[in-house]
């Protein structure tokens, strides 16, 4: 077990005004923590943090997050020290409440950061806008992460309209394609799953209590419009140059000499018309893409907070119990991903459903049982499982291959799965061909 | 254990019913018995025609979702006494809440409550699961709306750490039917009156009167928030629909802890059950969800 206090600690700054004053207080809580500054590339600052931290791990800290001092009390257990695992704490944001991967703590395995290829360093042909790409942090299930239910650090990357815009465009550019380790192709925001379009209507509606917050709310609603709107490049965003040029050249000087200044930079802008073309913005996104936005006050935006508290990402027990399945990062125990199944059933995670039906029907940690497999893949289709069709269908043939009845059934069953976004036999491609 | 829709079940209907309710209950839970909700007799003598040993009774306003059907009540859960109740989700807010919440109860023990002659221990206890199949949707008319919020606000206040419901119960849910009037009974609960049915027809006379309902919505909440030290905010209707949406997608911790707490005990069955709640909690809830297990250790 290795104590989070006895690992290399590596804050990462670039261009943030306040970094120092973040810094200072990582300093004060954590002694031993080093700082990277001023690195250009995303890949290549956690390249450089890992070489300041100088150990075979190390945490990351982002520039807009203040560390808790209930983090440095914790441990890591010796299974997740593995060079193909990496450990994350979610963050609270404090301007519109969200607790996810945005500003998280980050426990990295060296071997991950050097042979990782992300974000600017992305391989031709391959598209990267975060740390999702490639068999060392790869997108989907099989993602090496484990994400621990617990937050000790908050990220406030409002601190300046700038810092605010570029977070904020980020993530509306990075949630619209389905968020971390999701596809990186447009899709249909409709496609989204609730908690995902949950999350991403919440970046483009609350914060409009908090200093910038506004400013980050419009970046969100911009990075989805052009996202979505276009056939701009997205992966721009992996550019802060980029962001240089459009800030300065485009949207500073579109708001420009307003009655509100920076206390950070000094840039004078105009609150109202930002939050008029914001809501015309949102305007667009309810008519043209069906993602209903609003326009929350600041009280409004208080009470959201104020009435939380946020949950935590709870269907993340489900890629962790299938990380124990498979064994990817950790080694594979399927006792132990039973029970994160079960205990995904306990909080109504369509998935674990699915991959409960897959350990009776594979006789994965106890006999085969094909019927209780059968009743678990029912509750997960019932529940929107995207992959649990195309399994039912599959055992239904194979326990009744002459009935024609089942047949039909197990037909449809593929349709649906297609229609959820996963189509093996290509029923949606062929169905388009012949029409 | 069957699934719910096989259970037989008391549906308590309540005055001027809303059109469908019975259709949406028998959808649910096809076994289902409707009787009027003010009608004791009628309730006890659908009691005694059944023969389960099990049944579920649905509270008035109480909507089932067509899934609420094939929930499995728990037989360890059952075999030990425990009523199981299921979250209903407020139609006018969104929140969740226990009560009212449809249950399940063995059937002696309810015709024994019925007939006021439960044993000396009172009422068997409830365990209420951390889900929610069915909407509580007492807003479709003002009467009905008014009484259910002024007295879910009466049960919040004889509560601790209250705050926060309390002003979920008066903010939000704007843009629902009937929910001025919801908000109505619930402020007027926490400004200190008593009599629901009173202050209901009060309001009605001074609404027909020339008051308005929005100018006495807001005097009310600046006095609940003065009185009681709460941040109730009038949200607007246009976004009151994101209160909704974007809160209480799961329940709170609170009702974790205490299922984990009722499965403790009940042998080694209940001990795993006990021990995977208290998992489900910590990655529903985080840390928050160890702070007890923590101090009390």
């Amino acid at each position: 077990m290795a104590l989070v206090r006895d690992l290399p600690i590596v804050f990462m700054s670039i261009d943030e005004p306040w970094a120092d004053e973040y810094w200072a207080d990582l300093q004060a809580k954590a002694p031993w923590a080093k700082r990277v500054h001023g690195v250009i590339g995303l890949d290549a600052c956690h390249k450089a943090a890992l070489k300041a931290g100088g150990g075979e791990q190390v945490i990351t800290v982002d520039a807009d997050t203040l560390v808790r001092p209930s983090f440095f009390e914790l441990d890591v257990p010796d299974e997740f020290i593995r060079p193909n695992c990496r450990v994350e704490w979610p963050s609270q944001n404090v301007i519109n409440g969200q607790v996810y991967g945005n500003g998280s703590l980050k426990c990295w395995p060296g071997k991950m950061i050097r042979e990782m290829r992300t974000h600017e360093l992305s391989p031709k042909g391959q598209v990267s806008i975060d740390h999702a790409i490639g068999a060392h942090i790869s997108a989907g299930k099989a993602s090496p992460r484990v994400h621990v239910p617990e937050v000790h650090s908050d990220v406030n990357p409002a601190l300046t309209p700038y810092h605010a815009f570029r977070c904020g465009f980020r993530e509306g550019v990075r949630l619209s394609l389905g968020g971390g380790g999701g596809v990186h192709h447009r899709l249909d925001l409709r496609s989204l799953p609730d908690r995902q379009i949950r999350r991403l209507v919440a970046c483009c509606s609350v914060g409009a209590d908090c200093e910038n917050g506004l400013w980050l709310m419009y970046g969100t609603r911009l990075g989805v419009f052009m996202t979505q709107a276009s056939d701009w490049d997205f992966t721009a965003i992996n550019s802060y140059p980029w962001f240089d040029s459009f800030w300065a050249d485009l949207i500073s000087q579109r708001f420009a000499k307003g009655g509100t200044t920076c206390r950070y930079t000094g840039f004078r802008w105009s609150p109202d018309a930002l939050a008029e073309e914001s809501a015309a913005l949102g305007a667009h996104l309810a008519t043209h893409f069906g993602l209903e936005v609003f326009d929350l006050s600041p009280a409004e935006s208080r009470l959201f907070k104020q009435t939380g508290p946020e949950p935590m990402d709870w269907w993340m027990s489900d890629s962790f119990g299938y990380m124990y399945l498979k064994g990817h990062g950790i080694a594979a125990d399927h006792a132990r991903a039973r029970r994160l199944f079960d205990v995904g059933v306990l909080n109504d995670v369509a998935a674990s459903y699915n991959n409960l039906g897959r350990m009776a029907e594979q006789g994965l940690n106890g006999g085969v049982d094909t019927e209780s497999a059968l009743a678990l893949y029912e509750q997960a289709v019932l529940r929107g499982d995207r992959f649990a069709p195309h399994h039912m269908a599959n055992l239904l043939r194979k326990l009744s291959p002459d009935d024609q009845f089942e047949d039909m059934r197990a037909d449809m069953l593929d349709w649906l799965a297609a229609e959820r976004g996963y189509d093996p036999y290509s029923l949606v491609e062929k169905r388009e061909a012949a029409e | 254990m069957k699934p719910l829709a096989r259970f037989e079940a008391l549906a308590l209907m309540p005055r001027n019913q809303p059109r469908g309710l019975g259709l949406r209950i028998r959808q649910a839970l096809p076994r289902a018995v409707l009787v009027p909700s003010s009608n004791r007799i009628a309730q006890l003598a659908a009691l005694n025609a059944m023969e389960g040993n099990y049944v579920v009774i649905m509270p008035p306003d109480i909507l089932p979702k067509a899934d609420f059907g094939q929930v499995e009540p728990d037989a360890l859960l059952l075999q030990a006494g425990y009523r199981i109740g299921w979250l209903a989700r407020n139609a006018v807010t969104g929140a969740l809440g226990a009560s009212p919440c449809p249950q399940v109860w063995q059937r002696c023990d309810l015709i024994a409550y019925y007939n006021e002659s439960l044993p000396d221990q009172g009422l068997p206890p409830c365990a209420t699961m951390p889900l929610c199949h069915n909407t509580w949707a007492f807003n479709y008319a003002s009467r009905p709306a008014f009484l259910a919020g002024f007295d879910h606000a009466l049960g919040l206040m004889a509560q601790d750490d209250n705050k926060t419901a309390l002003t979920v119960a008066a903010s939000y849910g704007g843009d629902q039917p009937y929910a001025d009037w919801w908000h109505l009974g619930a402020l007027n609960a926490m400004v200190g009156a008593y009599q629901a049915m009173l202050e209901y027809e009060r309001e009605k006379v001074a609404m027909a009167a020339g008051r308005k309902m929005q100018d006495r919505l807001v005097d009310l909440s600046r006095r609940a928030n003065a009185a009681l030290g709460l941040d109730i905010v009038r949200i607007s209707r246009q976004n009151a629909a994101f209160f909704r949406q974007d809160r209480f997608a799961i329940a709170g911790l609170g009702y974790y802890r205490d299922l984990a707490d009722i499965y403790a005990p009940l042998g080694a069955a209940g001990a795993v059950s006990a021990e995977n709640w208290r998992e489900a909690a910590r990655w529903a809830w985080g840390s928050a969800a160890d702070d007890r297990a923590s101090s009390a250790g």
